[in-house]
């Protein structure tokens, strides 16, 4: 059983992890993103083809960690859209477009 | 720098040629101290150079290493030499051979160089032997060996009064019959004109003979002449005489003999000498009407000084202090206190002892410090005490220098800290809330994510969910009408 402190810490590292990524997103722009997931584009995929590679390995060691710590994609997109409210009519607009943000996570998480 | 007769020596010595290293090992100099010198002889012709570097004596180099022995110091150039003016005993002795008729050089040369190297040119049994040894006629050797006694003012020694005795005529034994009933030849005439007593037999006069030679040539000294000699009589050398004999009482006496004062005076039979009692007042008798040039008296102390005593003047020889030694060096100890580094001087034998601080005592446990000068020694005051330096104050404000720089060091710390902390305290509470809301929600297993409530604008219909934390107004994403808290409860 995972103690009251090692679940803390799994949030904490969740609402930083997503705090992270939330700055991203406002750098890219929530109307652009919106218009991406109206298309049907993968955010994800977008801005992952966007970044160095050495960009990429760091976030893949970054979330690589988190995974190890216990804290899935599915939890990092959730407390992502709880901190940025606009996000989740995108994300929950259509069921499978958040199921597979979450598997092109982890498939990159898995080096895929 | 080496001299060159020291180099000629060592090389003359040696059976091969010699590099440098090793003929600065045995001068004990370093090989750039005589490498100039080694130039110089080499252009000289007195030593030549192998293509090793090697130098080997020639034979002009051999030869003056043999005839000029080696002088303690260079001679500056112009100045007359013992050597220019021919004056050495070498050549003085080279000189009388030529003189008594000994035919031819070589054989002079050779029986000088045979009684150099062979023994003390001084020790007359070796110089007679030495003559003998290399054949020299009897009668000039005999003439070469006196003349060369009396250029050294030596007698006769016993052991060859017999064999370097010229034949006696009838008028000698008759002489010689003579002098036995006046007295034996005991003396001979000092360099001074003074009698010296030099053994039974051994001497060239008797007393009486030796005293009227000497009076006549102190009669004619005072009226302003030389002696025959050339060298005029000056009390300097007469204090060098009596110097001679003092020394050669004080090696009779040996060690007993050290640290007394002795009186040279002329006595009945010749200069005598008297030791000097400590504190006891000794006066030199004034001479008689009659004597008008009396030969004067020396005082010769303790430490070999000669004073000349003039007749009626008292002499009084201090006694020597118990401890004739220096004074040792004074000892001072240096120790800090409450006031302040302080200097104290100590006896020499008084056992010094040094007190431990007592426990609580804040003095830390600092060295003095010497204060050096700028020529590197220590300073040192009025008194000859050596000056320390109180550096306490300084290491003070050191010490507090440094604790001022890790206190700013330790306050920039914790400000990142505190701040890092202040950035991190709002997410830690939404982690511990939402673990909190997990375990009460749930088993302890890991629930999932509520979702969200959505709302859907009345304008557009774009479906939006509100912050999770407190809101007054929230704006829809699609056509950014405002609702208030109120709208989106109804």
């Amino acid at each position: 059983m995972t103690s009251f402190m090692a679940r803390s810490a799994r949030n904490f590292m969740t609402i930083k992890a997503a705090r992270k990524i939330g700055k991203e997103i406002e750098k890219a722009g929530l109307d652009n993103l919106k218009i991406l997931a109206d298309a049907g584009r993968s955010i994800v995929g977008t801005y992952l083809d966007g970044c160095s590679a050495q960009e990429k390995a760091t976030y893949k060691r970054d979330l690589g960690a988190l995974l190890q710590m216990g804290v899935t994609p599915e939890m990092l997109l959730s407390e992502l859209a709880r901190q940025i409210p606009q996000l989740a009519p995108m994300m929950e607009g259509t069921e499978s477009y958040k199921q597979s943000e979450i598997k092109k996570l982890e498939s990159f998480i898995r080096g895929e | 720098m080496a001299s060159k007769e020291q180099i000629l020596e060592i090389l003359a010595g040696e059976s091969g040629p010699m590099n440098r290293t090793v003929l600065g090992k045995r001068l004990g100099l370093p090989t750039s101290s005589f490498q100039n010198q080694l130039d110089r002889m080499e252009k000289q012709g007195l030593l030549e150079k192998n293509e090793q570097n090697e130098y080997t004596i020639t034979e002009a180099g051999r030869q003056l290493a043999l005839v000029e022995p080696p002088s303690p110091a260079e001679t500056p150039l112009g100045e007359p030499t013992e050597e220019s003016l021919k004056t050495t005993e070498y050549q003085q002795f080279i000189g009388i051979g030529k003189d008594t008729g000994v035919v031819p050089m070589a054989l002079i040369s050779q029986t000088t160089d045979h009684i150099w190297r062979g023994g003390d040119f001084r020790d007359l049994t070796w110089v007679w032997k030495g003559l003998t040894e290399m054949g020299i006629r009897p009668d000039l050797a005999q003439r070469w060996f006196h003349s060369w006694r009396s250029f050294l003012h030596q007698a006769i020694p016993p052991d060859l009064a017999a064999s370097v005795g010229a034949p006696q005529t009838s008028t000698e034994k008759g002489a010689a019959k003579e002098a036995v009933g006046k007295g034996k030849r005991d003396y001979i005439l000092g360099p001074n004109d003074t009698p010296l007593y030099v053994g039974e037999g051994v001497g060239d006069l008797d007393y009486d003979d030796a005293v009227r030679l000497s009076t006549v040539r102190a009669a004619a000294l005072a009226r302003g002449a030389t002696v025959p000699g050339g060298q005029p009589a000056t009390v300097g050398t007469m204090a060098d005489e009596m110097t001679k004999v003092f020394n050669a009482v004080t090696a009779f006496l040996g060690p007993q003999s050290k640290g007394k004062s002795y009186l040279v005076k002329p006595g009945e039979e010749g200069y005598v000498v008297e030791e000097v009692a400590e504190g006891k007042p000794t006066v030199i008798a004034t001479p008689g009407p009659g004597n008008i040039n009396p030969s004067p008296s020396f005082l010769i102390d303790g430490e070999g000084n000669v004073t000349e005593v003039p007749p009626g003047r008292p002499i009084v020889i201090k006694q020597a202090t118990p401890t004739t030694l220096s004074p040792p060096g004074k000892t001072y100890l240096v120790r800090q206190t409450a006031e302040g580094f302080v200097t104290e001087e100590y006896e020499a034998g008084k056992p010094i002892i040094i007190n431990a601080p007592a426990p609580g005592s804040n003095l830390p446990p600092m060295l003095p410090f010497p204060v050096i000068g700028s020529d590197g020694q220590p300073v040192y005051d009025k008194d000859g005490k050596p000056v320390y330096a109180n550096i306490e104050p300084m290491m003070k404000w050191m010490g507090f220098q440094s604790e001022q720089r890790r206190e700013d060091e330790r306050h920039q710390m914790l400000m990142g800290l505190g701040q890092t902390v202040r950035e991190n305290i709002p997410d830690g509470i939404q982690a511990i809330l939402k673990t909190a809301s997990e375990v009460k929600g749930g088993t302890g297993a890991k629930t999932p994510t509520a979702s969200p409530q959505l709302y859907e604008c009345a304008d557009c219909h774009t479906r939006f969910a509100v912050p999770d934390v407190p809101f007054e107004k929230v704006a829809c994403p699609g056509c950014h009408r405002e609702y208030t808290k109120e709208e989106l409860l109804e």
